[in-house]
């Protein structure tokens, strides 16, 4: 069963169209991936999804129906802009975020008290906001967004304040959330925890979705027969091994070994271009370059950019 | 908990709990009981026995006032020397400075040839005497000149004072069964009913702008409409801000009448020897039957401070309270949903000024509006503003106070719940755009398409 499924979404604000038929599907129990550039359009389809704004055509389903003012409270939003009432106390603050959530406020009490003390945070109940520091007040957003077991998560750069610690918990907090059957929307611009955690992502870019998929196909999909080999060997060799067959990109020594990237043309293939190197150096691994998420973001983005120019 | 019940509630207990709040309403009333204090005892306390100096370059005083009245054994209606205030006169020109400097007098009063022509008259002293001392004494000294001046002329002074009568209007309203009209009064005792609406919308509608002001610069409010819908957010907030308002009014009203009350209590005894003795000096002039003017002005004084219950009695009070409660809710909302808007629209303190001003204007005109009322109650000015529903919170608890026709009055309450829930509704469709929305503050037809949008 799919947790949400955005169909066809549109949005104009004024003169600007902040999305323009999207569409997007969020497997349950997965952590899905919501990625691109600034102003792309991601927070708007955020906030359609936590009915904070209503689309212009299109419709959102969530776990089978159709979205409705009751979905609130099945729904944790960790904005990206957030903040707390600085002048309230943490304890305070906690239960009447939770409170407007729907929880009771006794549930509310014995909830929070099992986060502060996992957290280690069990003494800054009546500690004022305004006192806390910018981790501080991020962990306790954490807890406030995630205290009434939302069936689904939406963490809007959820790392961003963190030292790696902190981020370190907030990681393995996400696991643990899924683990016991949380989706989660994870938006950001950080590709390491977006390679580390996603099973699924969507890249909006200009209003529109121009690549979506699991995580491992994306990557599949932009393999471009880049290989790296160590050998061991001159540079003078290598160069003879490849003559003009295959395209070198780089070559490094790293502790006097070579470090080689190099593309295969279309029509040749690795055996082709092993069999050649190997009359010329020591060959001592040979690895397929698959790209990271870092390199896809830019190479899908520029390419959709520059085809629409 | 209904969500919008734990907005109002934060609201309300997080602005109650505040130092600033709870100074404001305990030394608020402290401040307004002392000023009220402070008033009566101004009036009362000159506890100085002052002894005056009254030197006359003419003579009259002496000769006239003084020997004429011994000459044929009688009480002196003027000038008579109590616990408070001793008389010594003399005639010709006197030094103030080196009479006050002598210890002997506490003031100097000089009267020359003008104050006979023109009624300038001198009076030297360092410490002023209270303004009911010099009320008494410059009374006293214009009934003797008028006295002067009518035997000057050869007139006898019954036939001076009948000549000298001040014309006075009462007015009528054959309608309602010959009684006096007291129109203009009731006007200001509206009018007082309308100050509080206006301070308490300005002041609160503030508060309100503020708050969701602080709540966009904090960037806690996409946290909480991912619970709540903004429009709750925006009415918990302005329901919640207003409550303070009236505990703090309701806390001001007790506590200031039971300060002033205790401190009045603990002076009445001096406030009440003070008063006995200005009684006893009109009931000594009484006596002088002679004089008709001072019994004249006994009883004109008795005839004011009839006036005064009559027109308090003719205040419709009931009319005058559910009238208040219903404009004083009705304006509130009104303009604090348009402050809540004001302070979606903008990120900062300055930029308010420009989206405030069209929101502040009808406000203040509702006030001049009133203020006008108090010279001319029956115009038609007042009876238009108090249906247009941006002044008729104000305006109406004036024409309120005059009397009013049911129906105008029905009206206007439909007209001010028409358009509190127009506006409320405007406002809400402005705010839940404004307060996601950061930087360039917007145009007017940006607000406009705001209005309009989806969703």
């Amino acid at each position: 069963m799919n947790a949400l499924e955005a169909r066809h979404i549109h949005k104009s604000y004024a003169a600007h169209k902040a999305l323009n038929d999207v569409s997007i599907t969020v497997p349950e129990n997965t952590v899905f991936g919501l990625l691109g550039p600034n102003g792309a359009g991601k927070t708007t389809l955020i906030r359609i999804i936590n009915q904070i704004t209503g689309p212009d055509e299109g419709e959102v389903i969530f776990y089978g129906s159709k979205l409705n003012p009751l979905h609130v409270e099945d729904i944790g939003y960790l904005p990206e802009e957030r903040g707390l009432y600085r002048k309230m106390k943490v304890g305070e603050q906690c239960m009447y975020l939770a409170q407007l959530k729907g929880l009771s406020s006794k549930e509310a009490k014995s909830r929070l008290m099992e986060w502060f003390k996992r957290f280690e945070i069990h003494t800054w109940w009546d500690k004022k906001v305004e006192d806390l520091s910018k981790g501080m007040a991020q962990k306790v957003q954490f807890i406030t967004t995630v205290l009434h077991k939302p069936k689904l998560l939406i963490l809007d750069e959820p790392f961003s304040g963190f030292d790696p610690i902190n981020a370190e918990l907030i990681r393995n907090e996400m696991l643990r959330l899924k683990a016991e059957g949380t989706t989660i929307i994870l938006s950001t611009h950080d590709m390491g925890s977006v390679e580390a955690l996603c099973d699924e992502i969507s890249l909006i870019n200009r209003s529109q979705v121009i690549l979506n998929g699991k995580v491992k196909d994306i990557k599949k999909q932009f393999r471009n027969n880049t290989y790296q080999m160590v050998f061991e060997g001159t540079a003078m060799d290598l160069g003879i091994g490849l003559w003009a067959n295959f395209e070198l990109i780089n070559n490094e020594m790293v502790d006097d070994k070579h470090v080689a990237t190099i593309r295969i043309p279309e029509g040749r293939r690795l055996n082709d271009l092993v069999g050649s190197l190997i009359q010329h150096v020591q060959l001592v691994s040979v690895n397929e370059v698959i790209p990271d998420m870092d390199q896809i973001f830019i190479e899908a983005v520029k390419n959709y950019n520059a085809s629409h120019e | 908990m209904n969500k919008i019940a734990l907005i109002i509630k934060r609201e309300y207990l997080n602005k109650v709990k505040k130092k600033s709040f709870i100074m404001m309403t305990i030394f608020g009333p402290v401040i307004f009981a002392m000023l009220i204090i402070g008033a009566v005892m101004l009036a009362a306390s000159d506890t100085t026995n002052h002894k005056i100096l009254l030197a006359d370059d003419l003579g009259y005083f002496l000769e006239d006032e003084i020997l004429v009245y011994a000459q044929n054994h009688v009480d002196r209606p003027r000038f008579n020397n109590s616990e408070s205030l001793t008389y010594d006169f003399r005639k010709g020109m006197v030094d103030p400075k080196a009479e006050l400097e002598s210890g002997a007098y506490t003031a100097v009063i000089q009267l020359s040839e003008i104050s006979y022509t023109d009624g300038k008259v001198e009076l030297f002293a360092e410490k002023a005497p209270s303004m009911t001392l010099q009320n008494r004494i410059k009374n006293e000294i214009e009934d003797a000149m008028e006295l002067y001046r009518a035997k000057k002329n050869s007139i006898p002074i019954e036939t001076y004072k009948s000549i000298r009568q001040p014309v006075e209007f009462s007015i009528i309203k054959p309608s309602e069964g010959d009684k006096k009209d007291h129109t203009s009064e009731r006007a200001m005792f509206g009018f007082a009913f309308a100050l509080v609406i206006y301070m308490f919308i300005f002041f609160y509608g503030v508060q309100v702008m503020r708050g969701v002001m602080e709540e966009k610069t904090n960037r806690i409010v996409e946290v909480i409409v991912s619970s709540v819908k903004p429009f709750q957010l925006m009415m918990g907030k302005v329901i919640g801000i207003g409550l303070v308002g009236l505990t703090q009014f309701v806390m001001w009203v007790v506590l200031t009448s039971v300060i002033s009350g205790i401190g009045l209590a603990s002076y009445q005894e001096k406030f009440m020897s003070m008063q006995m003795e200005n009684m006893q000096a009109l009931n000594q002039d009484q006596a002088v039957k002679q004089l008709p003017n001072m019994a004249d002005v006994k009883n004109m004084n008795f005839e004011e401070g009839n006036e005064m219950l009559a027109i308090v009695m003719e205040i419709p009070w009931i009319d005058m309270i559910i009238s208040f409660i219903i404009f004083f809710v009705g304006g509130y909302l009104l303009y604090a949903s348009l402050f809540a808007a004001i302070g979606a629209i903008v990120d900062n303190e300055t930029d308010t000024q420009q989206f405030m001003l069209p929101v502040t204007i009808p406000l203040i005109f509702a006030y001049i509006v009133s203020v006008m009322m108090m010279n001319n109650p029956e115009g038609s000015v007042g009876t238009i503003f108090s249906v247009v529903p941006f002044t008729s919170p104000i305006v109406m608890m004036v024409k309120t106070a005059i009397g009013v026709s049911i129906w105008l009055k029905l009206l206007s309450i439909v007209v001010l719940i028409g358009s509190f829930l127009g506006v409320i509704w405007i406002a809400g469709r402005i705010y839940r755009v404004g307060i996601l929305m950061y930087g360039k503050k917007p145009t007017y037809r940006e607000l406009i398409k705001w209005i309009r949008y989806k969703g």
